[in-house]
Protein backbone atom coordinates (compact mmCIF):
# COMPACT_ATOMS: atom_id res chain seq x y z
CA UNK A 1 0.00 0.00 0.00
CA UNK A 2 1.38 3.49 -0.86
CA UNK A 3 0.41 4.92 2.57
CA UNK A 4 2.94 3.92 5.21
CA UNK A 5 2.30 4.21 8.93
CA UNK A 6 5.11 5.57 11.10
CA UNK A 7 3.23 5.11 14.36
CA UNK A 8 6.03 3.05 15.89
CA UNK A 9 8.51 5.88 15.16
CA UNK A 10 6.30 8.47 16.85
CA UNK A 11 5.66 6.15 19.80
CA UNK A 12 9.41 5.62 20.20
CA UNK A 13 10.04 9.39 20.13
CA UNK A 14 7.37 9.91 22.80
CA UNK A 15 8.71 6.92 24.75
CA UNK A 16 5.27 5.41 24.81
CA UNK A 17 4.19 1.82 24.25
CA UNK A 18 1.25 0.69 22.17
CA UNK A 19 -0.47 -0.47 25.34
CA UNK A 20 -0.13 2.99 26.90
CA UNK A 21 -1.55 4.63 23.81
CA UNK A 22 -4.39 2.13 23.72
CA UNK A 23 -5.35 2.94 27.33
CA UNK A 24 -5.14 6.67 26.77
CA UNK A 25 -7.15 6.89 23.55
CA UNK A 26 -9.60 4.05 24.25
CA UNK A 27 -8.77 2.06 21.12
CA UNK A 28 -8.04 -1.64 21.47
CA UNK A 29 -4.47 -2.88 21.13
CA UNK A 30 -5.68 -5.14 18.31
CA UNK A 31 -6.87 -2.17 16.27
CA UNK A 32 -3.73 -0.15 17.02
CA UNK A 33 -1.64 -3.15 15.94
CA UNK A 34 -3.56 -3.26 12.66
CA UNK A 35 -2.78 0.43 12.19
CA UNK A 36 0.86 0.03 13.15
CA UNK A 37 1.40 -2.96 10.87
CA UNK A 38 -0.03 -1.14 7.87
CA UNK A 39 -2.97 -3.51 7.44
CA UNK A 40 -5.59 -0.86 8.11
CA UNK A 41 -7.75 0.11 5.14
CA UNK A 42 -9.02 3.39 6.58
CA UNK A 43 -8.95 5.53 9.69
CA UNK A 44 -11.75 7.70 11.01
CA UNK A 45 -11.00 11.35 11.58
CA UNK A 46 -12.19 10.98 15.16
CA UNK A 47 -9.63 8.21 15.75
CA UNK A 48 -6.86 10.23 14.08
CA UNK A 49 -7.75 13.22 16.22
CA UNK A 50 -7.48 11.16 19.42
CA UNK A 51 -4.09 9.71 18.41
CA UNK A 52 -2.62 13.05 17.32
CA UNK A 53 -3.89 14.71 20.50
CA UNK A 54 -2.30 12.05 22.68
CA UNK A 55 0.99 11.90 20.77
CA UNK A 56 1.09 15.66 20.24
CA UNK A 57 1.82 15.30 16.56
CA UNK A 58 0.44 16.00 13.12
CA UNK A 59 -1.26 13.41 10.88
CA UNK A 60 1.70 13.79 8.53
CA UNK A 61 4.01 12.57 11.29
CA UNK A 62 2.12 9.31 11.47
CA UNK A 63 1.40 8.74 7.79
CA UNK A 64 3.68 8.94 4.79
CA UNK A 65 2.86 8.55 1.12
CA UNK A 66 5.32 6.46 -0.89
CA UNK A 67 4.34 6.04 -4.56
CA UNK A 68 4.33 2.47 -5.88
CA UNK A 69 7.26 2.93 -8.31
CA UNK A 70 9.71 3.87 -5.52
CA UNK B 1 -35.48 -25.89 13.91
CA UNK B 2 -32.72 -23.29 14.23
CA UNK B 3 -30.28 -22.31 11.50
CA UNK B 4 -27.45 -24.47 12.79
CA UNK B 5 -29.56 -27.65 12.75
CA UNK B 6 -30.82 -26.85 9.22
CA UNK B 7 -27.21 -26.43 8.08
CA UNK B 8 -26.16 -29.68 9.74
CA UNK B 9 -29.02 -31.62 8.13
CA UNK B 10 -28.31 -30.08 4.72
CA UNK B 11 -24.63 -30.94 5.12
CA UNK B 12 -25.55 -34.58 5.81
CA UNK B 13 -27.84 -34.68 2.74
CA UNK B 14 -25.06 -33.19 0.61
CA UNK B 15 -22.61 -35.79 1.88
CA UNK B 16 -25.04 -38.53 0.85
CA UNK B 17 -25.40 -36.95 -2.62
CA UNK B 18 -21.61 -36.70 -2.83
CA UNK B 19 -21.11 -40.43 -2.24
CA UNK B 20 -23.95 -41.36 -4.60
CA UNK B 21 -22.52 -39.15 -7.35
CA UNK B 22 -19.03 -40.49 -6.67
CA UNK B 23 -20.43 -44.00 -7.14
CA UNK B 24 -21.99 -42.94 -10.47
CA UNK B 25 -18.68 -41.51 -11.73
CA UNK B 26 -16.75 -44.56 -10.53
CA UNK B 27 -19.17 -46.98 -12.18
CA UNK B 28 -19.05 -45.12 -15.52
CA UNK B 29 -15.25 -45.25 -15.44
CA UNK B 30 -15.23 -48.90 -14.37
CA UNK B 31 -17.73 -50.00 -17.05
CA UNK B 32 -15.81 -48.03 -19.66
CA UNK B 33 -12.55 -49.74 -18.70
CA UNK B 34 -14.16 -53.18 -18.64
CA UNK B 35 -15.63 -52.58 -22.10
CA UNK B 36 -12.31 -51.30 -23.36
CA UNK B 37 -10.51 -54.45 -22.24
CA UNK B 38 -13.33 -56.58 -23.64
CA UNK B 39 -13.89 -58.44 -20.42
CA UNK B 40 -16.07 -61.54 -20.83
CA UNK B 41 -18.59 -60.89 -18.10
CA UNK B 42 -19.62 -57.51 -19.55
CA UNK B 43 -22.12 -58.09 -22.33
CA UNK B 44 -22.33 -54.99 -24.52
CA UNK B 45 -25.72 -56.09 -25.76
CA UNK B 46 -27.08 -55.84 -22.25
CA UNK B 47 -25.92 -52.25 -21.79
CA UNK B 48 -29.36 -51.09 -22.81
CA UNK B 49 -28.26 -49.69 -26.15
CA UNK B 50 -27.77 -45.98 -26.71
CA UNK B 51 -30.15 -43.09 -26.94
CA UNK B 52 -31.25 -41.80 -30.35
CA UNK B 53 -33.58 -39.02 -31.36
CA UNK B 54 -35.93 -39.34 -34.30
CA UNK B 55 -38.10 -36.86 -36.09
CA UNK B 56 -40.28 -39.53 -37.71
CA UNK B 57 -40.76 -43.29 -37.79
CA UNK B 58 -42.96 -44.54 -40.63
CA UNK B 59 -44.68 -47.90 -40.09
CA UNK B 60 -45.56 -50.05 -43.08
CA UNK B 61 -48.27 -51.94 -41.22
CA UNK B 62 -51.41 -49.92 -40.61
CA UNK B 63 -52.89 -48.99 -37.28
CA UNK B 64 -56.18 -50.73 -36.57
CA UNK B 65 -58.78 -48.61 -34.86
CA UNK B 66 -62.33 -49.82 -34.46
CA UNK B 67 -61.68 -52.46 -37.07
CA UNK B 68 -60.46 -49.98 -39.69
CA UNK B 69 -56.92 -49.52 -41.01
CA UNK B 70 -55.14 -46.20 -40.72
CA UNK B 71 -51.70 -45.11 -41.84
CA UNK B 72 -49.72 -43.63 -38.98
CA UNK B 73 -46.29 -42.50 -37.90
CA UNK B 74 -44.45 -41.61 -34.73
CA UNK B 75 -42.86 -38.20 -34.56
CA UNK B 76 -40.38 -36.26 -32.42
CA UNK B 77 -39.27 -38.82 -29.95
CA UNK B 78 -36.33 -40.63 -28.50
CA UNK B 79 -35.55 -44.20 -27.70
CA UNK B 80 -32.73 -46.58 -27.03
CA UNK B 81 -31.34 -48.38 -30.03
CA UNK B 82 -30.11 -51.92 -29.36
CA UNK B 83 -27.87 -53.35 -32.07
CA UNK B 84 -26.72 -56.83 -31.24
CA UNK B 85 -23.17 -58.03 -31.75
CA UNK B 86 -21.83 -54.82 -33.15
CA UNK B 87 -18.74 -52.92 -32.08
CA UNK B 88 -20.55 -49.90 -30.77
CA UNK B 89 -18.25 -46.92 -30.51
CA UNK B 90 -21.34 -44.81 -29.94
CA UNK B 91 -21.67 -46.29 -26.46
CA UNK B 92 -18.21 -44.99 -25.53
CA UNK B 93 -19.04 -41.52 -26.79
CA UNK B 94 -22.31 -41.50 -24.88
CA UNK B 95 -20.46 -42.72 -21.79
CA UNK B 96 -17.91 -39.94 -22.25
CA UNK B 97 -20.72 -37.36 -22.31
CA UNK B 98 -22.29 -38.94 -19.24
CA UNK B 99 -18.89 -38.95 -17.48
CA UNK B 100 -18.33 -35.23 -18.12
CA UNK B 101 -21.85 -34.56 -16.88
CA UNK B 102 -21.34 -36.62 -13.73
CA UNK B 103 -17.93 -35.14 -12.92
CA UNK B 104 -19.29 -31.59 -13.15
CA UNK B 105 -22.23 -32.50 -10.87
CA UNK B 106 -19.68 -34.01 -8.49
CA UNK B 107 -17.73 -30.73 -8.52
CA UNK B 108 -20.88 -28.73 -7.80
CA UNK B 109 -21.72 -30.97 -4.84
CA UNK B 110 -18.09 -30.66 -3.64
CA UNK B 111 -18.25 -26.85 -3.71
CA UNK B 112 -21.63 -26.88 -1.95
CA UNK B 113 -20.19 -29.15 0.75
CA UNK B 114 -17.31 -26.73 1.26
CA UNK B 115 -19.73 -23.82 1.62
CA UNK B 116 -21.88 -25.67 4.14
CA UNK B 117 -18.77 -26.70 6.07
CA UNK B 118 -17.88 -23.02 6.38
CA UNK B 119 -21.42 -22.12 7.40
CA UNK B 120 -21.52 -24.74 10.15
CA UNK B 121 -18.27 -23.20 11.47
CA UNK B 122 -20.08 -19.84 11.50
CA UNK B 123 -17.93 -18.49 8.69
CA UNK B 124 -20.48 -16.81 6.46
CA UNK B 125 -18.79 -13.84 4.85
CA UNK B 126 -15.48 -15.30 3.80
CA UNK B 127 -13.97 -14.97 0.34
CA UNK B 128 -13.71 -18.76 -0.04
CA UNK B 129 -17.52 -19.02 0.04
CA UNK B 130 -17.74 -16.37 -2.66
CA UNK B 131 -15.22 -18.23 -4.81
CA UNK B 132 -17.12 -21.50 -4.41
CA UNK B 133 -20.37 -19.81 -5.46
CA UNK B 134 -18.56 -18.40 -8.52
CA UNK B 135 -17.22 -21.86 -9.39
CA UNK B 136 -20.71 -23.34 -9.04
CA UNK B 137 -21.99 -20.70 -11.49
CA UNK B 138 -19.29 -21.55 -14.03
CA UNK B 139 -20.01 -25.27 -13.60
CA UNK B 140 -23.73 -24.72 -14.24
CA UNK B 141 -22.99 -22.79 -17.44
CA UNK B 142 -20.51 -25.48 -18.49
CA UNK B 143 -23.12 -28.18 -17.83
CA UNK B 144 -25.65 -26.51 -20.08
CA UNK B 145 -23.23 -26.39 -23.02
CA UNK B 146 -20.52 -29.05 -23.07
CA UNK B 147 -22.40 -32.33 -22.49
CA UNK B 148 -25.04 -31.16 -24.97
CA UNK B 149 -22.29 -30.54 -27.54
CA UNK B 150 -20.96 -34.06 -27.01
CA UNK B 151 -24.44 -35.56 -27.39
CA UNK B 152 -25.00 -33.47 -30.52
CA UNK B 153 -21.71 -34.59 -32.09
CA UNK B 154 -22.48 -38.21 -31.19
CA UNK B 155 -25.92 -37.89 -32.77
CA UNK B 156 -24.34 -36.52 -35.95
CA UNK B 157 -21.95 -39.44 -36.09
CA UNK B 158 -24.77 -41.94 -35.54
CA UNK B 159 -26.90 -40.37 -38.26
CA UNK B 160 -24.03 -40.39 -40.74
CA UNK B 161 -23.15 -44.01 -39.97
CA UNK B 162 -26.48 -45.79 -39.52
CA UNK B 163 -29.18 -46.25 -42.11
CA UNK B 164 -32.54 -47.39 -40.86
CA UNK B 165 -35.40 -47.70 -43.30
CA UNK B 166 -38.51 -45.76 -42.34
CA UNK B 167 -36.72 -43.93 -39.53
CA UNK B 168 -35.76 -40.27 -39.91
CA UNK B 169 -33.18 -39.46 -37.30
CA UNK B 170 -33.08 -36.11 -35.65
CA UNK B 171 -29.99 -34.17 -34.76
CA UNK B 172 -30.40 -30.93 -32.87
CA UNK B 173 -28.43 -29.01 -30.32
CA UNK B 174 -30.59 -28.59 -27.22
CA UNK B 175 -29.53 -25.15 -26.16
CA UNK B 176 -30.61 -24.98 -22.52
CA UNK B 177 -30.86 -21.26 -22.16
CA UNK B 178 -32.79 -21.58 -18.89
CA UNK B 179 -29.84 -23.35 -17.29
CA UNK B 180 -27.44 -20.74 -18.66
CA UNK B 181 -29.69 -18.02 -17.20
CA UNK B 182 -29.60 -19.80 -13.86
CA UNK B 183 -25.81 -20.02 -14.08
CA UNK B 184 -25.57 -16.31 -14.86
CA UNK B 185 -27.84 -15.52 -11.93
CA UNK B 186 -25.61 -17.48 -9.56
CA UNK B 187 -22.56 -15.75 -11.12
CA UNK B 188 -24.05 -12.32 -10.43
CA UNK B 189 -24.81 -13.37 -6.86
CA UNK B 190 -21.18 -14.47 -6.43
CA UNK B 191 -19.88 -11.11 -7.73
CA UNK B 192 -22.14 -9.23 -5.33
CA UNK B 193 -21.17 -11.57 -2.46
CA UNK B 194 -17.44 -11.08 -3.10
CA UNK B 195 -17.89 -7.31 -3.27
CA UNK B 196 -19.80 -7.48 0.00
CA UNK B 197 -16.87 -9.31 1.58
CA UNK B 198 -14.50 -6.60 0.34
CA UNK B 199 -16.71 -3.94 1.91
CA UNK B 200 -16.88 -5.93 5.15
CA UNK B 201 -13.10 -6.23 5.24
CA UNK B 202 -12.80 -2.49 4.61
CA UNK B 203 -15.18 -1.89 7.50
CA UNK B 204 -13.36 -4.37 9.78
CA UNK B 205 -10.00 -2.79 9.01
CA UNK B 206 -11.22 0.76 9.55
CA UNK B 207 -9.75 2.06 12.81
Amino acid sequence: MPIITNLDVVLAKRKMSLTDLSERVGITIANLSILKSGKARAIRFSTLELICKELDCQPGDIFEFVPKNK
Amino acid sequence: MDNYKILKVTKIILNIFWYLQLAVVASIILIGLLLLFDVDFIDLNRLNGFKIHFSKIIFSDPLIYNGENYDFSLTNGEGRLHINDLDQKFVYLRMFGALIDSIVYLMIIHFLRKIFESLTENKYFVSSNGMYIKKIAISIIFLSIVPEMIYYLTDRWIISTIELKNVIFKNEFNFEYQTILLGLLVFVISIVFLRGIELKEDQDLTI
